[in-house]
């Protein structure tokens, strides 16, 4: 293994000092039991490697993928990056002693702040616990280390045939500790739902530091005892850290034909999809686009022929469409299915380009060297969404509650997307776009006040206020409107796992503080 | 150029946050802190940018673990060496130098090459050049492969037709190292007096056998607006061969091909190599090539001041090669090849002797 060696440098300033452990954005928690020394707890426990101080380095651990203006970049008081689960729980139990917050992240791609430590404290970078821990190809599971991506679990499995298919986008750099923990939605959702569905077991280090292994081991489910690993599912680590999984792994299917499908509205696509189900089909993966969405995903078409694709004027949403399998059957379900679109006023969308530049945009993430979209596509103003649940007969109504909201905040609508999420049918979360300029501190105020408004309404709706990204922060000043009085229930779980509130505090409930 | 002028792409990278860059770092799936990723480091250049981080010894040792070898930006569409480029000239001028570096730059300075060795020419003895009256066609051989690998620079120019050719009597060096590692005044000294030494003598024409010195030449030359063709020895080779002036027969067993980082990803020669290797091997591709190749972990002035975590890298790559059935790793670069050399379990070709064997 690599072993860091330190060179000496030249300083023409011999009165400044090369390492700076302690320097600026010591948190409110010196207060209880005093920074210092816990910093040298933490080296003396994980070796001095394995704890980052340095300006620099904390900086970069202050912000994930959400809307904020660098004002708002929270870096930690330190940094570690544990490579086993007692590196971990050895952090958590110097942590638990001094009541100092401790937040663990993966990728940092979250679209809501779950993984920014603002409360400062301990940042755990999981993404330094990347091991494959074991390939079960008998039992088609896998048990990898908590800051394995979804790739590399992936890329340890697909010479056995077999796949982790409960993949987002940003399948590279997102962890399975992360989607665990922010319980992100999955492009083959409607095939193989989200990760609850893959997840056997857990390994968690509470906020006392105590090792904890809940689930069913290998067994796909199980009637005995509490489901204490489905409270994992969606916690952002407010219960603890992840630092192993067990998830079932599928075969990968021989073929895949994507297609793409317009039709007049969002709810006649979602009724679509509902015959499809009752005449027996199985869609690996369904998103339908409203019409103004469909452009954040024709990067490689604008970029192949300097322009947008055409759509007609009566379409109202964009259906993408994933079936997989045998090549017989899959030919078989995709005529099938195009027949009955046109019997539902669906027209196939014949331009393969517009079909495949969406499919790289969303899955094979195979763009042209150098041309990747998503810098370019944040430059002046970035993706913001709000991703509410909502009863699946309601989504024309919803998309006017969507446009007049993000109208009544004066920002830019960049779209809405339906997902299908739940294994063999409608179940649909809600992606609620919005470009919002993140160099301007109104404009992203305004966004939250956009983001509470859509969650807000959610419920009214008798639904959710979020499906794939937690509650982060954001939703803590009105986590109630949603949860009433099993709020309290809530916080009592929490206490029992995380007795101090040092595990990502601020999130999902406000920070009681300090932990003496 | 300065760091604020690259304040647009760090903030845009703040704003996408989406960490494509890090998938293939060598550095950072060896080392895993995200300082080591394009992500990390735009950030604290946000970070010093906007005050609140400050540059410091540390910062410097984390930034000058970078190969600049551009695996980072073929998934990003910024340009991230160049931003880690201005990030070293801005930690030189602050004065966060690594020794390693400054004394290599030092004997760059003194003998035009960092290796601090006097005689480079000893590989050309018994070669007969043309003059600069009787070509306009300058073949550069750079510093390493001279030292390092003379008797496959004889090879190369004898392929060529020497007659053809003419050289320097003293190189200037190319500057690469010196541009890599930050030192800006340096460079452009030699710059200018490479510059002037193309217009004095009317070059029309250089061939180049070090992909370093491919890049760093090709980019002098458009920085200042000269339109002198540059070409690798590679892409000779293909049109002779094109042209029926060389013929070759199969004759290496099982071999598998490195794109150096500044020929492939950075120059877009990968179809050429692989034109000659289809026709004297039982050729095989690894999994990471062309655009998508790996480092060797040498390049940036790591090899010369972190020589473990290099080494490291070049393990992995050799891992790749062997993974695919090669008996035989080929390249083009003399860095590349002392890396492989040095880890050893395949054995190490370059492209010249490939071709050299291959002759009938
Ligand atoms: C390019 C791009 C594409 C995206 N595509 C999608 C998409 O298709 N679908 C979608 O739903 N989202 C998508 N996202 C959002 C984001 O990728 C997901 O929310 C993802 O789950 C975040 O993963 P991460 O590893 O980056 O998590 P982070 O942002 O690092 O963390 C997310 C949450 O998990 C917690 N956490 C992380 N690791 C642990 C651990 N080991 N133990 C306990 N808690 C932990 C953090 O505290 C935080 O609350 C995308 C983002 C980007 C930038
Ligand atoms: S450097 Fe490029 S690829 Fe990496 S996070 Fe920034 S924008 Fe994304
Ligand atoms: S240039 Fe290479 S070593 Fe440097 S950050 Fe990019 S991928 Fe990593």
């Amino acid at each position: 293994m690599y072993k860091r060696i330190f060179y000496p440098f030249k300083n023409p300033n011999p009165t400044q000092k090369y390492v700076i452990y302690y320097n600026y954005s010591v948190s409110n928690n010196a207060q209880f039991g005093g920074i210092y020394v816990y910093i040298d707890k933490l080296r003396e426990k994980l070796g001095t490697e394995k704890v980052l101080t340095e300006d620099f380095e904390r900086y970069v651990y202050g912000a994930d993928w959400s809307p904020r203006t660098k004002d708002e970049i929270f870096p930690p008081d330190v940094v570690i990056v544990p490579k086993t689960t007692e590196d971990v729980a050895g952090a958590v139990t110097i942590a638990y002693e001094h009541g100092i917050p401790v937040t663990a992240g993966g990728g940092l791609t979250g679209m809501a702040g779950g993984a920014v430590p603002i409360h400062a404290g301990i940042y755990i970078d999981a993404t330094s616990m990347n091991k494959i821990i074991e390939v079960d190809v008998r039992n088609q599971t896998v048990r990898a280390q908590g800051g394995a991506t979804l790739q590399e679990i992936n890329d340890s499995v697909k010479d056995h045939g077999l796949w982790l298919p409960n993949l987002p986008e940003s399948k590279w750099v997102c962890t399975i500790g992360s989607e665990i923990a922010c319980d992100n939605d999955s492009t083959f959702g409607m095939r193989y739902g989200k990760i609850l569905n893959a997840l056997l077991s857990v390994q968690i280090v509470t906020g006392t530091g105590d090792i904890l292994e809940l689930g069913h081991r290998k067994c796909h489910f199980t009637s005995s005892g509490y489901k204490l690993k489905d409270l994992l599912v969606g916690s952002e680590g407010t219960l603890g850290v992840i630092t192993e999984a067990t998830v079932k792994v599928e075969p990968i299917p021989d073929e895949r034909r994507v297609e793409m499908i317009i039709f007049p509205s969002m709810g006649t696509a979602v009724s679509y999809l509902d015959r499809l189900l009752k005449a027996g089909l199985t869609v690996e993966g369904a998103h339908i686009n409203c019409k103004r969405r469909l452009k954040f995903y024709t990067h490689a078409y604008r970029k192949k022929y300097g322009k947008d694709p055409e759509i007609p004027d009566w379409a109202g949403a964009l259906l993408a469409i994933i079936f997989a399998g045998d090549k017989e059957v899959v030919d078989f379900e995709r005529n099938y299915a195009l027949g009955i679109a046109e019997n539902m006023e669906g027209e196939l969308v014949k331009e393969r380009e517009i079909v495949e530049g969406w499919w790289i945009s969303k899955h094979t993430l195979e763009f042209p060297p150098f041309k990747q979209k998503w810098p370019d596509s944040q430059r002046e103003k970035k993706f913001g969404a709000v991703d509410p649940g909502i009863p699946m007969g309601r989504l024309e109504e919803f998309y006017d509650v969507f446009v007049k909201t993000a109208e009544k905040h004066n920002l830019q609508i960049l779209g809405m997307n339906a997902y299908l999420e739940h294994p063999n049918s409608i179940g649909f979360s809600l992606s609620c776009a919005l470009f919002v300029d993140y160099h301007d501190q109104d404009e992203v105020n305004r966004y939250r006040k956009y983001f509470e408004d859509m969650a807000k309404a959610a419920v009214d709706f008798e639904g959710t206020m979020s499906t794939y990204m937690s509650d982060t922060d954001l939703k803590v000043p009105y986590f109630e409107y949603e949860h009433g009085k099993s709020t309290e229930y809530m916080k009592k779980v929490k206490e029992l796992f995380d007795p101090k509130g040092i595990m990502n505090p601020g999130k999902k409930f406000k920070y009681r503080g300090g932990g003496k | 150029m300065s760091l604020a002028d690259y304040k647009e792409d760090v903030e845009t990278c703040f704003g996408a946050s989406c960490g494509f860059c890090e998938r293939k770092c060598p550095v950072y799936q060896i080392l895993k802190k995200k300082t080591f990723t394009s992500r990390g480091r735009n950030r604290a250049i946000l970070g010093i940018i906007e005050g609140k981080v400050k540059p410091s010894a540390a910062l410097a040792e984390a930034y000058y673990q970078c190969m600049l070898c551009g695996c980072c930006e073929r998934w990003c569409a910024l340009p991230d060496t160049e931003i880690e480029r201005e990030l070293r000239k801005y930690l030189v001028e602050e004065g966060f130098e690594i020794e390693k570096h400054k004394k290599n730059v030092e004997n760059v300075m003194k003998f035009g090459n960092p290796y601090g060795k006097e005689d480079l020419n000893k590989w050309r003895e018994g070669i007969k050049f043309a003059s600069l009256k009787e070509t306009d066609t300058l073949f550069f051989a750079g510093c390493t492969m001279p030292l390092r690998q003379p008797e496959t620079l004889r090879r190369a120019v004898e392929l060529l037709g020497p007659e053809k050719l003419a050289v320097m009597d003293e190189e200037i060096c190319c500057g690469s190292y010196v541009l890599r590692t930050g030192y800006e005044k340096e460079y452009n000294e030699l710059s200018d007096r490479f510059i002037k030494y193309l217009k004095d003598n009317e070059i029309k024409k250089i061939i180049t056998a070090c992909p370093g010195c491919h890049t760093t030449i090709s980019e002098k030359l458009e920085k200042h607006g000269l339109e002198i063709e540059v070409t690798h020895i590679i892409q000779e080779y293909v049109e002779m061969l094109e042209k029926h002036k060389l013929t070759v027969k199969k004759l290496l067993g099982k071999a598998t091909y490195h794109d150096p980082c500044h020929l492939g990803r950075l120059e877009d020669l990968i179809d050429e190599p692989r034109e000659i290797l289809r026709q004297i091997s039982d050729f095989r591709e690894m999994e990471n090539h062309g655009y998508d190749s790996n480092c060797c972990g040498a390049g940036g002035g790591v090899r010369a001041a972190y020589p473990e975590l290099s080494m490291e890298i070049a393990k992995k790559r050799i891992e790749e090669a062997k993974a695919t059935g090669a008996e035989i790793l080929i390249s083009s670069c003399p860095f590349c090849e002392e890396q492989f050399k040095t880890i050893g379990g395949i054995a190490v070709m370059d492209i010249i002797d490939a071709i050299w064997e291959a002759v009938k």
